[in-house]
């Protein structure tokens, strides 16, 4: 099959989408089509000529590098941040022959920190008391309880359990669940500012049905691959990470306690 | 045929022989050995015989001896390589070190058994929402995780079904096949998603009374999916060949992370961060692990630490029952995947113990009081995690642990139904250990969830076992302190019935007396035996089987009174208990003891009646027999023939029994002919004839008709060689008197057959016994023949039977002897008639006459055999023939005629085609028969 | 293979038990076959033996209680088939032509009888001929004093080394003799 050369292209970018819930329909769909290209680059792997009967093999390597001096961010799929790396290869065709092409997605992971981040407990402790989002009227209607713990560290390797431990010290409601919920945040920078968006991107029930007092609960979380990064806090946009505890009581009413942590990923030393 | 009837041209005249020359010439060559076949493994080995090339036995390694390949078995430097290497010989391994623990399979046909319920359960319908989905793009995937977010919060709307028991595990066992078809189907995503919902029911309490059932059926289609997964991994866990793309090499036994390929390593990650994202808990928990041994395949450094983290995640579960089993099934898969691990187990353990604070609860009194459940039923549902639990557990203990153990038990439990499987599950070793710490629990533990009895029937039955390290009398006192205070007679006598074995093993027959009195006391008032016969049995039971003890408790007042409480069945079992008892002890001639055991036959004896069981009247025979065995006055033989007329009194309904004091009184006899060497005097002549006597006396008392017959052989021949003439002769009498009694028929273990053959056989013998009979003075010397003749003749035989033929065959056989000059065998002192009447020419007629008028009357049976024209009947004239030939060529003189006689039996039987084999055999013989008249008789014969 | 041929016990008329000596050489596993003539007189015999030997064969005695054992048997060790009879139906008891007559009338390379309680073993037109005595040295019709004795037979092929164990006083002597099917 005679050819007019093969070339080989490298895209990479980021492309923010606003939720049309913080800006209005049209900054939306402005903003969108400002990707940001992180890589860009073109190779020619053959020169024109023929390519012989059955299976031909053009080996390529290249060293991937951000634009300008710029920053690379690793591949990541949000709902309002994607960040994205291609692979192209096209053949040119003489005359009337239609050009080939084909495009696949490639995973970017950076380099991380060559060992983990020292540990540090957060301990926390749940009572009615320290309930910031209750009024102080109905805060009588709130069960009595004492719910204390800690999470392992608030530096999570992303390839690594969030672990920790949760204890019903006491509560006169029977519980119906402990759950632990992790919650993505995503914030767009814009000319009109920064737009801020959480989803939760998973929820594990730690506990089921009225715990025993006392008994120390363990936490632990696998992060989805598919759903997480390590944080992120570029110019444009930020990755973040949080995780809730929530105490769901037999009678609905939840109480909730939030905790910032941040994800990194290690990289072992070769 | 030649000849008949008195127009016979022969004479049927014995050859002459010698019988003791002609043994000797034929006996085989005899030299004294040392080395043979039973000779001591330790000593030498039993020679090669011969230099043959064919190996002699090796007794030593034939012979198995258990306890040596007990010892192969457990080499400690082997098994804990194997355990190391390989989990599932190592499980195995495990187990065969106590043979009390029931693997988990055993356990679960039983549990379905006992959990049942009439009520409907709930079974979630099958729409799932909590797996993330693969999706093909960013953004279909994303969809996919927000709808799944949005309904997973809806799960508890979706519809349940509900279904009876039955349709439950039909229901649950068709899940399970759809499992394997959709597995085999490569819809791997449905086969999860059939797991995790299924797992889901184990939430659900709402029927109690199944929840130990549903737990097993579901538990079943986990271990399904952990089998599928694992084998799966196992196929994948081989590289392929890149050109033909067969697996290469196989994976080993004990496989690595490092003999696994990258493939399988990615495929088991894979699982356990699907997994690990369920949402639920109780569905994530299971799930993993029913996989959790596939972590071998991701080189996951210690599967033991996995085990352990569950064992902490199962303490979120909030209710305590499900939260125990979910305990129960973590330790399952524990054992499978890290048979050597133990601090899961102990996590598993102490929780499960400290969560006893939540059966206090508001939550749970509510939950008892909505299904109308005791604490004892309630507590009765733990039962099949409980004991799975503490029996692993248990067979990891040492002392220490178990303390830590029962200070955690003490600390937050506290419930008897848990301490009774603490110490059913312990070793008898490790409680006896701590039996004053258990005596003390038990004594304090609350009993809501199990009657204090169980507690102290289940320490009662380890210590037992073992008795405690120390003062053993100080724990029995620790505990029946408290159990003597028990006001109710069924726990009391529960526990009496284990814990009497504790002093009849540990203490001495003082202890059982105080226990013995102490039972009287509490059973003995207000009829309170009624109602524990079967434990008063037990404890009765137990004293008789223990070895010596049967003589010491007749001599005990409390034990007699026991005894005395016994009613109707109870009774007679009791009796019977008590005849065994003595029946497998030590002879005996103890007046106390006999006279006990004598009375307690007796009744048993007088139980007897038209009405009972087949079954029952042999129990009984056989256990007064054996009494009468065991009754034993050594050399005062007057005793114990006194001793065999008051049995014959007291036993008189049964037949065996006489038989048997016939024999004995004859035996009797017998050792006093030894114990006077031969010689008798005066007074054990007395004395032997006594024996005899009673012998006379009781054969007739009998009814087996046979037995008689026999017996007075015996009697007879007993009588011959005390020289008592006149006995024997009245007994040979009494017998061939008695044969015309015997009848067509009789019936024998409830069949009925003909007699005819064992009639034949005693008639056999009676005439080898009249060989060494001596005449009788008056009536001739064939005078016993003679008799026995006429009784043979005219006996109504069974038609078409022979055993008149073979009787007067074998008569002439008896006579062809009878006419030697020195006869086969005699009896010591006794002159018989070869030396009273050897050299008399008229016994010698006498003896020719009859052997002629005998030869005359079988040739008529030959011929009414011969006219019958039933071809049975043919078959066995051709039969009989050939065995009159064969009588004849053995001892007869074959001169002319008889040669021809022999010929012509011989052609007949050939004509009514007797067996073959006899046939050769009876040619071959007369082949190499040694006188000429033989080899002339063949001659003619194979012409 | 290892056969144990013995009979005529007559426990407990006779005999308490089979004595301790013998016992104590008889122990479970090295014996295969076991050939009983009978008498023994009771269950718990035969149980024994079946503790001995799960391969026990027996025939019935004038005094056996067990009703359906046969009065003859034939059973093929190796190249043997081998007859077994009590022998109180032998006319006359023991006689080598009595013996000889039923050997051919069963086809057998050898006869095994008991109940003279004498021992004897001997070689008729090439056939064997066995008879065990008494394993307690139990009085017959026609001994009032007889040896304890049984015998082992070590069958192979076509030749069988025959051990006869005697109790004498408290001690046990063998002997050993030999017999060889000749090819017919």
């Amino acid at each position: 099959m005679a050819h007019n050369g093969i070339t080989l292209e490298a895209d990479g970018g980021v492309q923010l989408q606003l939720s049309s819930k913080n800006v209005g329909l049209f900054e939306a769909f402005a903003s969108a089509a400002k990707p940001i290209q992180l890589v860009h680059c073109t190779f020619e792997l053959a020169k024109p000529g023929k390519l012989p009967a059955g299976v031909t093999e053009l080996p390529f390597e290249f060293p991937l590098e951000a634009l300008d001096g710029g920053q690379l961010f690793e591949t990541y799929h949000g709902v309002f941040v994607n960040v994205q790396y291609a692979i192209g290869v096209e053949v040119m065709r003489p005359l009337l022959a239609k050009n080939l092409s084909k495009t696949v997605e490639f995973i970017v992971e950076l380099p991380g920190d060559s060992e983990r981040a020292k540990e540090e407990a957060v301990p926390f402790t749940v009572t009615p008391e320290a309930l910031e989002n209750v009024r102080q009227t109905s805060r009588a209607q709130v069960p009595k309880f004492k719910i204390t713990g800690k999470l392992t560290s608030a530096l999570c390797c992303i390839t690594r359990p969030i672990t920790g431990e949760v204890v019903v010290e006491e509560c006169n409601a029977p519980i119906a669940s402990i759950e632990l919920q992790l919650v993505r945040v995503e914030t767009c920078g814009s000319a009109d500012g920064f737009a801020r968006e959480a989803t939760e991107i998973q929820n594990i029930q730690l506990a089921e049905g009225d715990v025993c007092r006392n008994l120390v609960i363990p936490i632990y979380m696998v992060f989805p691959r598919l759903f997480t990064c390590p944080s992120v806090a570029a110019k444009t946009f930020r990755v973040e990470f949080e995780v809730n505890l929530v105490v769901v009581f037999q009678d609905n009413h939840l109480i909730t306690e939030n905790f910032p942590i941040k994800l990194y990923r290690v990289t072992a030393k070769k | 045929m030649a000849t008949e009837g008195s127009d016979r041209s022969f004479n049927w005249n014995p050859r002459s022989r010698d019988f003791v020359s002609e043994q000797q010439k034929l006996s085989l060559k005899r030299g004294v050995t040392d080395s043979h076949p039973l000779k001591r493994a330790e000593t030498v080995q039993p020679q090669q015989s011969q230099g043959k090339a064919a190996p002699a036995p090796a007794p030593v390694s034939v012979f198995f001896d258990p306890l040596q390949q007990r010892e192969e078995e457990t080499d400690p430097l082997s098994s804990t390589i194997a355990s190391v290497l390989n989990s599932s010989a190592a499980a195995a391994a495990v187990q065969a070190d106590d043979s009390d623990f029931v693997p988990w399979k055993a356990r679960t046909s039983a549990i379905l058994q006992r959990y049942t319920t009439s009520a409907s359960i709930p079974v979630p319908d099958f729409v799932d929402n909590s797996l993330p989905r693969p999706a093909s793009t960013t953004t279909d995937r994303v969809k996919a995780r927000l709808e799944e977010l949005d309904t997973s919060r809806q799960h508890e709307e979706a519809v349940l079904l509900q279904l009876n028991q039955a349709d439950y595990i039909a229901h649950i066992q068709a899940l399970n096949d759809e499992l394997r078809v959709a597995w085999h189907n490569e819809e791997r995503v449905k086969a999860l998603k059939i797991v995790i919902q299924t797992s889901k029911c184990l939430a659900d309490t709402s029927v109690p009374m199944f929840y130990p059932s549903m737990w097993v059926c579901v538990t079943e289609i986990l271990d399904t999916f952990g089998e599928l997964v694992w084998e799966r991994l196992k196929r994948k866990a081989l590289n392929v060949d890149p050109t033909s793309g067969r697996p290469i090499g196989k994976l080993p036994e004990n496989f690595g992370v490092d003999d696994v390929s990258d493939e399988a390593r990615e495929t088991a990650k894979n699982w356990f961060y699907k997994i690990a994202s369920v949402r639920e808990l109780l569905p994530r928990l299971y799930v993993e692990l029913a996989i959790v041994r596939c972590t071998r395949f991701m080189g996951a450094a210690d599967i033991s630490r996995m085990l352990l983290r569950h064992a902490a995640m199962i303490r979120g579960i909030g209710d305590p029952l499900i939260a125990a089993f979910a305990r129960s099934y973590l330790i399952r898969v524990g054992l499978q995947g890290a048979p050597h691990a133990v601090d899961y187990m102990t996590t598993c353990i102490f929780d499960f113990l400290f969560t006893f604070q939540q059966h206090d609860s508001q939550v749970l009194t509510e939950y008892l009081q909505r299904y109308n459940l005791t604490r004892e039923q309630y507590m009765d549902l733990y039962s099949p995690a409980v004991a799975w639990m503490f029996d692993c557990y248990a067979r990891k203990l040492d002392a220490d642990m178990f303390g830590k153990l029962l200070q955690q038990y003490k600390r937050f439990c506290n419930r008897s139904f848990v301490l009774q499987q603490i110490i059913a599950s312990t070793s008898p070793a490790l409680v006896s250990q701590y039996a004053s710490e258990l005596a003390v629990l038990a004594r304090d533990a609350d009993e809501a969830s199990l009657p204090r009895d169980r507690v102290y029937m289940a320490l009662g039955a380890r210590l037992v076992e073992q008795a405690p390290n120390g003062r053993p009398l100080d724990v029995l006192n620790e505990v029946w302190k408290v159990v003597t205070k028990f006001t109710q007679p069924v726990p009391y006598m529960n526990v009496a019935q284990i814990w009497i074995e504790y002093p009849l093993k540990h203490l001495s027959m003082r202890e059982v007396n105080v226990m013995m009195r102490d039972i009287l006391a509490h059973v003995s008032q207000d009829h309170n035996y009624e109602q524990v016969q079967p434990q008063l049995q037990a404890v009765v039971q137990r004293i008789l089987l223990k070895e010596g003890a049967l003589e010491k408790a007749l001599a005990m007042e409390s034990f007699v009174g026991v005894v005395d409480l016994f009613q109707k069945e109870a009774k007679t079992s009791i009796c019977l208990a008590l005849m065994e008892s003595f029946a497998s002890g030590a002879i005996t001639s103890d007046p106390v003891l006999v006279n006990a055991v004598f009375h307690t036959a007796r009744s048993l004896h007088d139980s007897i009646n038209s009405t009972s069981l087949q079954d029952e009247r042999r129990q009984i025979t056989n256990l007064i027999k054996s009494f009468i065995q065991k009754v034993d006055y050594g050399a005062d033989f007057e005793q114990q023939l006194n001793f065999y007329v008051e049995c014959r009194q007291s036993f008189a309904n049964l037949d065996a029994i006489k038989n048997l004091l016939v024999r004995q009184s004859c035996s009797l006899a017998m050792r006093t002919l030894h114990r006077v060497n031969h010689n008798h005097n005066k007074r054990t002549l007395a004395f032997t004839k006594a024996c005899l006597a009673y012998a006379h006396i009781t054969i007739p008392s009998m009814t087996d008709v046979f037995g008689r017959l026999y017996l007075f052989l015996l009697a007879g021949e007993v009588a011959l060689h005390n020289q008592l003439l006149s006995q024997a002769d009245a007994f040979f009498k009494a017998a061939i008197t008695l044969l015309p009694e015997v009848p067509a028929m009789l019936e024998e273990e409830s069949q009925m057959r003909f007699t005819s053959e064992t009639l034949s056989a005693f008639v056999a013998s009676f005439l080898s016994l009249l060989v060494v009979v001596p005449g009788h003075p008056e009536n001739g010397p064939l005078y016993l023949i003679h008799g026995l003749l006429t009784v043979i003749r005219q006996y109504p035989w069974e038609k078409g039977s022979d055993g008149k033929a073979r009787a007067l065959l074998n008569a002439l056989s008896v006579l062809a002897a009878l006419a030697q000059d020195k006869l086969p065998y005699h009896i010591p002192k006794i002159d018989s008639n070869d030396v009273l009447y050897g050299a008399e020419p008229e016994y010698t007629k006498e003896l020719t006459t009859l052997m002629n008028t005998l030869a005359d009357e079988l040739m008529t049976e030959l011929k009414a055999l011969g006219d019958d024209p039933d071809k049975a009947a043919q078959r066995r004239q051709a039969s009989l023939a050939l065995d009159m030939f064969n009588v004849l060529v053995s001892s007869g003189q074959l001169d002319g005629k008889l040669a021809t006689l022999a010929y012509n039996l011989f052609q007949l039987s050939k004509k009514g085609s007797a067996p073959e084999a006899y046939l050769r055999n009876s040619l071959s013989y007369i082949s190499n028969g040694t006188s000429s008249l033989h080899k002339q008789l063949h001659a003619k014969l194979v012409q | 293979v290892l056969v144990l041929i013995l009979g005529d016990l007559h426990i407990p008329h006779r005999a308490h038990d089979l004595p301790a000596k013998f016992k104590s050489l008889l122990v479970p596993g090295k014996i295969q076959h076991i050939l009983c003539t009978g008498n023994m007189c009771t269950r718990e015999v035969y149980d024994y033996l079946k503790s001995l030997a799960s391969d026990v064969h027996v025939v019935k005695g004038d005094f056996d209680e067990v009703g359906s054992w046969p009065e003859t048997k034939v059973i093929q060790i190796q190249q043997f088939k081998i007859g077994l009879c009590h022998g109180h139906q032998i006319v006359p008891w023991g006689d080598t032509e009595a013996l000889a007559m039923l050997q051919r009338q069963m086809d057998v390379d050898m006869l095994v009888s008991g109940h003279t309680h004498k021992f004897g073993a001997f070689e008729y037109n090439n056939k064997f001929f066995i008879n065990p005595g008494t394993a307690t040295g139990a009085y017959s019709a026609i001994t009032s004093d007889a040896t304890a004795r049984f015998v082992l037979m070590d069958v192979q092929g076509d030749a069988v080394v025959t051990y006869v164990y005697e109790l004498h006083g408290d001690d046990v002597k063998v002997d050993k003799m030999e017999f060889k099917k000749k090819k017919q």
